[in-house]
């Protein structure tokens, strides 16, 4: 599956396409390699960087085991099938890769032994040559590099004998037990001989230069070039055999958790769990062995420890403590993803610092889903649409019963909290989300449709005018037949009239074009709370607009009543009928869309005050459109 | 809406408890019910340019002895082509103003309709008054206060004649939806019912209480 254009990638639609975007994700992100990565340049550094890669790599897990959850449980096997064929394939074709890529770093290496072993005798007798503290350094930086390269093998080697030592336990050998541990061993003889000549060089640097007065040798400059054009392709050649051997310590981790994950759910199980660690590996393989215990942990466990967080919020420091959101963000992310959360012991500590947090949270977490998101007696959703939207249920449930309470606390505090979960929830599921009321949207354009002729040359007298018919004619006057008729059939045809906000007619548009640029906004921004803002911005415009009509309406007729210029529904409603009736029927029909997704999505501390009446208000200007 | 609770301070350091609720504006168009809320929120008659406000969504707090109320007030359209929508606006509310004109028989008969349909559609707890409003035209009076008296006996409403132009019942009315509405924290949060706030809720975790302050 290709990756959208901003570079995310959706969500699958079959089996075939979850190795992709795993794979594009992984790409992506630091599972690969921290030189591969993209992190976009116009965010934030670290933390914020920190954040972003570990949501990356939550994405990772969650694209793994989400179509795991959807399905049926006679289709597993051809899962587990799908699932042996890609990681034969892919596995092979890691260690063809790995093959070429060892052996010719294994060939430059020897060259640039032999190189090295010619130029340390030159360099260690002629020390007042104007170069030796550059070429001095260069070694030293070899050196070190070697040292760090056999550190780093060693613990791959370790990594991948204990998940070997796993795989070949339960018959399914994949890789040469006795090479890798003869790799290894092969890896601590250049560490230790790596140690050795790192502290004659470091000895040189401290000797005194007029020790060391002899003549340069004739070869230096020409073995000099040549050592450092072997270093850098050893290099290169040394990255390329690490991010092949990344990627399949990746690949058979992923076999063995998705493995795992499809025996649970064939089992019966209504949970399944993936567990692979940031680096690719898994958490057993990296966290100590006193740390493998997993507590299991329910929904209302970690709701009310998040809550015991968002307490905090209380205090006038608390509130203005970013961490403390992201702390929060962190921990219910993958609550509402997930019926039942597993994390390590070493979780339990209480926000340390957030630098330190979030290296916890690479290390030492891994999560379970369950298979039935909303009750365990529901069926497993359907398609990827269904199981955003059960999803998303879930996730209302918890924080709306947090948000209730805190509401009248910190309204802005909770709707901050609000707002973060939005963001990640819609970040993954906006297409599918709004997909799932597109058919009832549809009802809404079909009668639009029909009433478009009616509609079009409504007089604003039809709508109960509460205030003096004058006001309203000066504003909207009636349109001729044709031009009503033109105007609809073109509209409801051109599904792109959002490209740009519509325009009023200019006596309009200087009233209520903000109104008309908020509602296009709306319809264009992916959480439901930014929409909720813009349509209550509308609102409140709308209101503000109208008021001053009507009061410079009673100055010109003489009038000191003034009480009449206050805008109730009797006004406001027929208003924004007659003020939407002037925007293209498309972007009506868009307008409603977005309407039904408010109304699902928003919990219920939104749905009360200015935002609750807006979208009500607005929902029945529509529903009155739809039925004039 | 879910009603929210929470706490007040009072002038003593005392704690209120503090209850909100959505209230719904229903009656004929012209009945006065923008003026009534009017004189609830703002105290006076809107004679000034200041009057000049949004009067469809308004909120306003009653004192009762050991709890604040606080009102969130949606006003309806009371044209009749407009009469299907009001159950997008009363659906949740805990409370429910129907106002009719007692110099308009037709008024009247619209505010029985509007309660019949409250006492089928809306949630089986609201508080239903009935405000007889322009009590202040008594010359011209069309509707007998006995009929509405007994009309909101038999139905179980609360009953007042108010006068936004006079300020006559207007406060009465409110505090008595106030004092009416259900304050126990046994009900459901989503009932209109109090709820402690947060650090209440901590301490009575321990003691097994509800809804203390």
């Amino acid at each position: 599956m290709a990756p959208h254009e901003d570079g995310e990638p959706s969500c699958p639609d079959n089996l075939h396409d979850l190795f992709e975007v795993a794979e594009t994700l992984f790409r992506a992100s630091p599972l690969c390699s921290p030189s591969h990565h993209h992190y976009p340049s116009s965010h934030p550094p670290s933390p914020h960087r920190e954040d972003w890669e570990h949501q990356m790599w939550l994405r990772f897990l969650h694209t793994l085991l989400l179509p795991l959850l959807t399905l049926q449980r006679e289709d597993l096997p051809s899962l587990q099938l799908s699932l042996d064929n890609y990681c034969n394939h892919t596995i092979s074709s890691l260690d063809s890769n790995i093959a070429q890529s060892t052996a010719l770093s294994q060939q430059l290496k020897e060259e640039l032994d032999t190189v090295r072993s010619s130029l340390l005798p030159i360099v260690v007798s002629s020390p007042i040559h104007p170069h030796p503290p550059l070429l001095l350094s260069l070694l030293n930086a070899d050196l070190k590099q070697m040292e760090d390269d056999a550190r780093s093998k060693i613990a791959y080697y370790s990594r991948t004998l204990a998940l070997q030592s796993r795989l070949t336990a339960s018959g399914s050998p994949v890789m040469n037990l006795d090479r890798l541990q003869a790799d290894k061993r092969l890896a601590e003889s250049h560490l230790t001989t790596s140690m050795e000549m790192k502290s004659v060089v470091l000895s040189l640097t401290s000797q005194s230069v007029e020790d060391h007065l002899q003549p340069v040798s004739d070869d230096l400059p020409e073995l000099t070039s040549r050592y450092l054009g072997l270093q850098e392709r050893l290099g290169e050649a040394r990255d390329s055999a690490n991010h092949w051997s990344r990627k399949k310590v990746l690949a058979l981790s992923v076999r063995e958790a998705m493995e795992q994950a499809v025996a649970s759910l064939q089992a019966g199980h209504v949970t399944a769990g993936m567990d692979i660690s940031m680096h690719g590996g898994r958490s057993t393989d990296v966290l100590p062995e006193a740390s493998h215990y997993q507590a299991k942990e329910e929904f209302t466990t970690l709701s009310e420890r998040v809550k015991q967080l968002l307490d905090m919020a209380h205090s006038p420091a608390a509130r203005l403590h970013n961490s403390l959101v992201q702390t929060v963000q962190m921990k219910w992310f993958p609550a509402m993803c997930n019926g039942f959360v597993v994390i390590s012991s070493d979780m339990t500590r209480t926000l340390p610092s957030p630098r330190t947090r979030t290296q916890s949270w690479r290390r030492h977490f891994s999560f379970k889903k369950t298979r039935t998101m909303t009750s365990p007696s529901s069926p497993p959703p359907s398609n990827m649409a269904e199981a955003g939207k059960l999803l998303h249920i879930r996730f209302q449930e918890i924080v709306s019963a947090l948000c209730d309470h805190l509401a009248d606390h910190d309204t802005g505090f909770t709707q901050q909290v609000w707002l973060c979960y939005e963001n990640l929830f819609f970040d993954n599921f906006s297409s599918s989300f709004l997909s799932h009321y597109q058919s009832e949207n549809q009802k809404f354009c079909e009668q639009l449709r029909v009433n478009a002729l009616s509609v079009s040359v409504l007089p604003p007298s039809s709508l109960s005018l509460t205030t003096p018919e004058t006001m309203w004619l000066s504003l909207f006057p009636p349109r001729s037949f044709g031009d009503a008729t033109l105007l609809y059939t073109q509209s409801l045809e051109d599904p792109d009239v959002t490209s740009e906000p519509p325009q009023l007619a200019p006596g309009l548009q200087a009233k209520f074009g903000p109104v008309v640029t908020d509602l296009y906004c709306m319809a264009r921004t992916r959480a439901p709370l930014h929409k909720l803002q813009l349509l209550t911005s509308a609102f409140r415009k709308t209101m503000a607009s109208l008021s001053a009509l009507k009061l410079q309406s009673l100055l010109e007729e003489g009038s000191t009543d003034f009480h009449l210029a206050g805008v109730s529904c009797d006004d406001l409603l027929p208003l924004l009928v007659l003020l939407l009736l002037q925007l293209p029927p498309a972007f009506l029909c868009q307008l409603w869309l977005h309407c039904l997704l408010l109304e699902d999505c928003c919990p219920t501390f939104l749905q009360a005050g200015w935002h609750g009446y807006s979208l009500t208000t607005f929902r029945s200007s529509l529903t009155v459109i739809s039925e004039l | 809406m879910a009603s929210r609770g929470g706490s007040a301070h009072r002038a003593n350091g005392s704690r209120d408890k503090i209850c909100h609720f959505k209230l719904v504006l229903l009656g004929e168009s012209g009945v006065g019910k923008s003026c009534l809320v009017l004189r609830f929120v703002k105290g006076e008659y809107s004679d000034h340019l200041e009057a000049t406000i949004g009067a469809a969504f308004l909120t306003q707090t009653v004192n009762l002895d050991d709890t604040t109320v606080k009102f969130e007030i949606w006003d309806t359209a009371g044209q009749e082509r407009y009469h299907s929508l009001a159950p997008m606006y009363y659906r949740g509310a805990q409370a429910a103003v129907v106002v009719y004109d007692i110099s308009d028989g037709d008024t009247f008969v619209r505010a029985k309709n509007w309660v019949k349909e409250l006492q089928r559609q809306a949630s089986p707890s609201i508080v239903i008054a009935l405000a007889g409003n322009k009590a202040d035209l008594k010359d011209i009076r069309k509707v007998h206060i006995e009929d509405a008296q007994s009309y909101a006996e038999d139905n179980g409403l609360l009953f007042m004649e108010t006068s936004a132009k006079s300020d006559q019942n207007v406060q009465e009315l409110f505090l008595a939806i106030a004092n009416k509405l259900p304050k126990s924290a046994s009900g459901s949060p989503r009932t209109g019912t109090l709820e402690p706030n947060v650090s209440d809720r901590m301490r009575q975790q321990g003691n097994g209480g509800c809804c203390k302050s």
